[in-house]
């Protein structure tokens, strides 16, 4: 008589040996605890609104931090710059003695609340904007402007090609760049804009893509 | 009797410095600015609504300060202008 579990067995053998696409990608769980990193493989303690309880996050994703580095000059400047008036006021022989001592005080205090506005918005804007790849699927966080959020997502099963580019010296250097990911039917493409080590986040979805394949799920 | 209330609204306007024009400025650009303050704790919530993670926390409380911060500033332009 024979016996009707040996497929199941021997296809539960065969998921056993494909290894996870983040460690095929040669990346490897908790890479780093850092809540701040860009590139964070199964990150600790993080969820978003739409996870499901069995479903896992395999990479978070944010721009580099190179991409930041223009805004961080911006700023240090802003901040920098009350300490420059006396500078500039020596240089240009102004006369500051018209202007009421409130003013100056208020106007200062003004400049540094100004920064600490854009210093945080900038912060929320990179903070949140989040590229996430799950076992599931590939979601994509954007929040656009003030109070206004874009959430896509797309099955890894509809994903039908996967390419990355590195165009530019510091791309090249730093080791960031786009990752273009086509959709099938009416879901949106998503381009991944300037996340760092493209090249694996490229290699973890089409392997992925492939697990489904190879567990019948396409 | 109209006439007296007209004239010392135009002696008013009239009699109005370059600096009492800006703290009227700067007075009401705060306001709109705390507001702004407002409107970003609402979208930290909105935020770690979507992402939450251990950072969340800190990122209420710098909202948090940055709206105290507006405050003060306004209560600073009120009393020193």
């Amino acid at each position: 008589m024979p016996d009707i579990f040996v497929a199941n067995e021997k296809k539960e053998t065969v998921e056993k040996n494909i290894p996870h696409p983040e460690v095929k990608a040669g990346l490897t769980k908790g890479d780093t605890t850092n809540p701040l990193a860009a590139f964070t493989v199964h990150p600790h303690n993080l969820r978003f609104e739409t996870q499901s309880a069995d479903e896992e996050i395999i990479l978070l994703l944010r721009q580099h931090f190179v991409t930041l580095v223009p805004s961080v000059f911006l700023f240090s400047l802003m901040a920098l710059m009350p300490f420059w008036i006396p500078v500039i006021v020596g240089v240009f022989s102004l006369d500051l003695s018209v202007i009421p001592m409130g003013f100056l005080f208020v106007g200062v205090l003004v400049w540094y609340l100004l920064t600490f506005g854009l210093v945080l918005e900038k912060f929320l804007n990179w903070y949140f904007n989040v590229y996430i790849i799950t076992t599931e699927r590939v979601v994509d966080v954007d929040f656009i402007s003030l109070l206004y959020k874009q959430v896509s997502e797309a099955q890894i099963a509809k994903i039908q090609d996967v390419t990355y580019t590195m165009g530019g010296l510091a791309r090249a250097v730093f080791d960031f760049g786009d990752v273009m990911i086509q959709t099938a039917g009416e879901t949106p493409n998503f381009d991944f804009m300037a996340v760092p080590h493209p090249d694996k986040v490229a290699k973890v979805i089409s392997d992925l893509k492939l697990k489904d394949e190879q567990e019948g799920k396409i | 009797m109209g006439n007296t209330a007209l004239d010392s609204v135009v002696n008013l306007i009239f009699n109005l410095q370059i600096w009492d024009i800006l703290k009227v400025l700067l007075v009401v650009g705060l306001i709109v600015y705390l507001v702004f303050s407002l409107v970003i704790i609402r979208q930290v919530d909105l935020m770690t609504g979507v992402l939450s993670g251990k950072l969340n926390p800190g990122i209420r409380i710098a909202a948090y300060i940055h709206l105290g911060f507006a405050i003060v500033v306004l209560i600073c332009a009120l009393l020193f202008l």
